[in-house]
């Protein structure tokens, strides 16, 4: 069963730890931070102690309920003689020293501070149900997703609108708290590329489960790449060619979306995440689903059903509108 | 009208406390089996990535009502049950100190229970957590679930209910933990220092001091929070800038207490269990007793640990800021060590008491090692907060607690209802039991480890977590399975089980008062009144009246 070769899997992370984010894409034991890294070593340092201290009281149990269960003509107890207790207690107190003393012994203390001369400054903020990334030096808007370079200072700022929110990205081993006035800051620098994904870990409603989103740690000419496609604006439409695409945006703007997405040039809503460049993305709904065609055109009808408790309503669109706004969307690269 | 002329004390009237404790125990079954269903229903819709056997709203719903449930109407009561059953009379008195008191903490707690589950008839319960967040709590958040009755003359909400019928608990449970606390030191006959009562007794000791301390700090916030929602003040409300971790502190300064108030009971009867079934008195008696006061002391200091806001620290914070639960641990870990010692040289006989009183040390090591590796792990990272918080607490509650109140069910079942549960089926209870607490709750440590966070609905396909989640599914139905042969057990054996030889009738039917009952209701009406209207309110407060006066009539007989 699958499940068999998962507690295999977790059992053997001590010295596998790329075949557990293999399996587990998710897990905090595998961190791409150098600070986080020496907290999961701390841990692993600590877990054989634990696991021993947990063995040695299941055999001792084990043993003395074996070795002096009642049998008939087993004979009566004698009373227990203090030598007893003492011998019994020294291991506890061995135990308990261990306990305390181990975690001290490992971890050979903090790793360096991340510099932060010039960190790329970005800034999450939590929505109902969703993240909004900002790079306020860079000029850029996005949602769902977030880049950032590898092996460079990053300064990630934690902020939430309406309500609290909690932002957890398990790779670089931080979780942080954000609510309405109240923000929080991470410096780090992560030291491998790839794609990481994170959620909200506060109970904020509904669709908590729901708000999820992705990190990118590119190599830094990538990041740049990125970066300077997201300053530029929606590519124009050429009325000459594209009509489902010239249809679309005509759709975007007099269906509801205007009121909500902002599309740079185009529309200026707040309420729902920013849409300049939605095709840059591979997810969409907060991060929850693969950004494909059949998906945007099932959002776009079935928004609630698919995020229970969405602010965007499903839209009352016929099969034409439906299709010309796909092939808009996913053309906002 | 005198005394010998006087009914004896009916269900309702007695202030007896072995009925008392059969209604306590009756209470605890049915709200468990309640709760139970709760969580089979949570665990059906996480077994399987993307499920939707569960719409997310009534999954959080259920999620906040199990919780609540299974603490505060299921094993609380338990606690009270053991306690009324046994330690009145093995401290040499007949009732305890405030039987009247006994009696109208039972009926609140009852009235209490009805009131928090009479959400799911209105409109849908809280889904602010059993921690109760105050963003899910506050007002513009959760008026979208509102309920009109009587052309908008009551506006109720699932979080009212969940608020003040949790209020009226914990004044219950106030009550009932000052019974407890004043019978220990003032009811023991002559000659019975406290340094000489049995560890149920002295556990019942320590218990209600930390229950005197954590329960009215938890009724102040459920006021204070019922007073932001009905009349507009600004105790927690987020959008008037209050600090949201406001309410956190505060419910931390009941919550972590109330975690050793639920061991700790269990504790005490786990020693009288194993030094009855070991043959011998128990051994290290005052190592035992010094380590669970000094437990008692560790909750009361121990709030600063797990609720400060994520602020950034890693492992240094949490060897700073844990001292109070290090201290639980080495106290837990030297009464473990004194029960293998009692054990070592006895004579033990395996009946189902001991079954459970022997899988609670296992289980409660394992529970407190989770714990540990949990406070090593930086509160800002890691899996603290995820699934793996969630394996460490049922193991605590389900194999800790739970285990040691099946212990003391099945070796106290005599002084209920005058006859022993089956021995055959109590182990069978046993077996499909302790595994079922494995196959549940270790999955969800590793879950945590694997990256799955707590209070989801739903999680992704591809994060490799369904596997462990369908195991963790059909533990726990193996586990109602166990609990299903109990509830068997426990309706055959009130009936026709072997009658036990050496229990002692009860004591004559002591005459008793509907006053507490009436004090009790009118209390329930009373604190309704914010939800219902002022015409409860009114007949409340009148209830109130008519029953403290009975009550009083009542004892100047």
């Amino acid at each position: 069963m699958s499940s068999v070769r998962d507690v295999v899997m977790i059992g053997a992370w001590l010295n596998a730890s790329a075949f557990v984010r293999r399996e587990f894409p998710q897990t905090p034991l595998d961190p791409i931070v150098a600070a986080a890294r020496l907290d999961v070593r701390t841990l692993a340092a600590a877990a054989p102690t634990l696991l021993a201290a947990f063995v040695v009281v299941q055999v001792l149990l084990l043993v003395t309920v074996v070795r002096f269960r009642a049998r008939p003509g087993s004979p009566l107890p004698a009373p227990g003689s203090p030598a007893t207790a003492l011998w019994m207690l020294a291991p506890a107190i061995l135990i308990a020293l261990v306990l305390a003393v181990a975690p001290v012994l490992v971890a050979p203390g903090r790793s360096p501070a991340v510099s932060p001369s010039d960190p790329v400054r970005v800034t999450a903020i939590g929505h109902q149900w969703w993240w909004e990334f900002r790079y306020p030096q860079l000029g850029i808007v996005t949602a769902g997703e977030m880049h950032v370079p590898a092996g460079r200072a990053v300064m990630l700022t934690v902020e939430a609108a309406d309500m609290q929110h909690a932002l957890w990205v398990p790779a670089l081993g931080v979780r942080r708290d954000a609510g309405p006035g109240r923000s929080s800051q991470f410096l780090f620098s992560a030291d491998t590329t790839g794609v990481f994904p994170g959620m909200c870990v506060q109970l904020c409603g509904t669709s908590h489960a729901n708000m999820r989103m992705k990190l990118f740690v590119d190599a830094p000419q990538d990041f740049a790449e990125w970066a300077s496609a997201q300053r530029m604006t929606a590519a124009p439409c050429d009325s000459t060619d594209e009509s489902p695409r010239l249809e679309g945006r005509a759709v975007f703007v007099e269906q509801p979306c205007s009121g909500c997405h902002t599309i740079a040039g185009l529309t200026t809503g707040v309420i729902g995440p920013d849409l300049t460049h939605f095709a840059s993305r591979t997810t969409l709904g907060g991060a929850v689903y693969d950004r494909t065609d059949a998906m945007l055109a099932d959002w776009l009808r079935h928004a609630p059903e698919m995020k229970p408790g969405s602010t965007m309503p499903a839209l009352k669109l016929d099969d034409r509108q439906v299709r010309a706004l796909v092939a808009y969307l996913q053309s906002l690269r | 009208m005198n005394s010998t002329t006087r009914r004896p004390a009916g269900t309702f009237s007695t202030t007896e406390p072995r009925r008392l404790a059969r209604l306590y125990l009756t209470a605890a079954g049915v709200w468990f089996v309640l709760g139970g269903i709760e969580a089979l229903a949570l665990r059906l819709q996480l077994a399987r990535p993307g499920s939707h056997v569960l719409g997310a709203d009534l999954y959080h719903q259920l999620l906040t009502m199990h919780a609540t449930t299974m603490v505060f109407l299921a094993l609380l009561p338990c606690a009270m049950a053991m306690f009324l059953a046994v330690v009145p009379a093995a401290i040499g008195s007949d009732r305890t100190a405030f039987p009247r008191l006994g009696a109208f903490a039972l009926w609140l707690h009852i009235s209490g229970g009805v009131l928090l589950n009479l959400g799911w008839c209105f409109g849908g319960s809280s889904t602010a957590g059993g921690f109760g967040y105050p963003s899910l709590t506050a007002i513009t958040y959760a008026a979208r679930n509102e309920f009109e009755l009587l052309n908008d003359l009551i506006r109720v909400n699932g979080v009212d209910f969940w608020a003040t019928g949790l209020g009226l608990i914990t004044l219950s449970c106030a009550a009932a933990a000052l019974d407890a606390l004043m019978t220990v030191l003032l009811r023991r006959r002559a000659g019975l220092r406290l340094a000489a009562l049995p560890p149920f007794a002295w556990t019942t000791l320590v218990t209600s001091a930390l229950a005197l301390i954590a329960f009215p700090l938890m009724l102040a916030a459920l006021t204070m929070l019922q007073f932001d929602r009905l009349t507009g003040t600004h105790f927690f409300l987020p959008e008037s800038g209050v600090d949201p971790a406001r309410w956190g502190r505060l419910f931390a300064l009941y919550g972590h207490p109330q975690v050793y108030l639920l061991m700790l009971p269990a504790m005490g009867i786990v020693s009288e269990v194993l030094a009855a079934h070991a043959g011998r008195r128990l051994h290290g008696g005052g190592v035992i007793a010094a380590s669970v006061l000094l437990i008692g002391v560790a909750g009361a200091a121990a709030w600063l640990g797990p609720l400060l806001p994520a602020v950034g620290g890693g492992v240094a914070w949490n060897g700073v800021l844990a001292p109070g639960g290090w201290l639980a641990a080495l106290s837990a870990t030297a009464i473990v060590f004194s029960w293998l010692a009692g054990l070592w040289g006895g004579r033990i006989e395996l009946r189902a008491a001991m079954l459970f009183a022997l899988g609670f040390v296992a289980l409660f090591v394992l529970g407190g090692l989770s714990g540990a590796l949990g406070a090593l792990m930086p509160a800002d990272g890691g899996p603290v907060g995820t699934s793996f918080g969630v394996g460490h607490l049922h193991y605590m509650l389900v194999g800790g607690s739970l285990m040691g109140f099946f212990a003391g069910t099945y070796h106290w079942f005599p002084k209920f209802t005058g006859r022993a549960l089956d021995e055959r089926l109590g182990r069978v209870h046993f077996g499909l039991a302790f595994v079922g607490v494995h196959a549940s709750f270790l999955p969800m440590l590793l879950l945590g480890l694997a990256g799955m966070p707590r209070q989801v609905y739903t999680y992704g396909p591809d994060l490799g977590l369904a596997g462990m989640n369908l195991v963790a599914t059909l533990g726990s139905f193996l586990f109602a399975l166990a609990t299903l042969v109990f509830l068997v057990n426990v309706i055959r054996s009130t009936r026709g089980g072997r009658p036990s030889p050496a229990v002692p009738d009860e004591s004559p039917q002591a005459p008793g008062s509907h006053g507490p009952l009436l004090a009790a209701l009118g209390v329930a009406l009373l604190a309704s009144g914010s939800l219902f209207g002022w015409f409860m309110g009114v007949a409340g407060a009148m209830l109130l009246g008519i029953g403290t006066w009975r009550t009083a009539a009542d004892a100047r007989v």
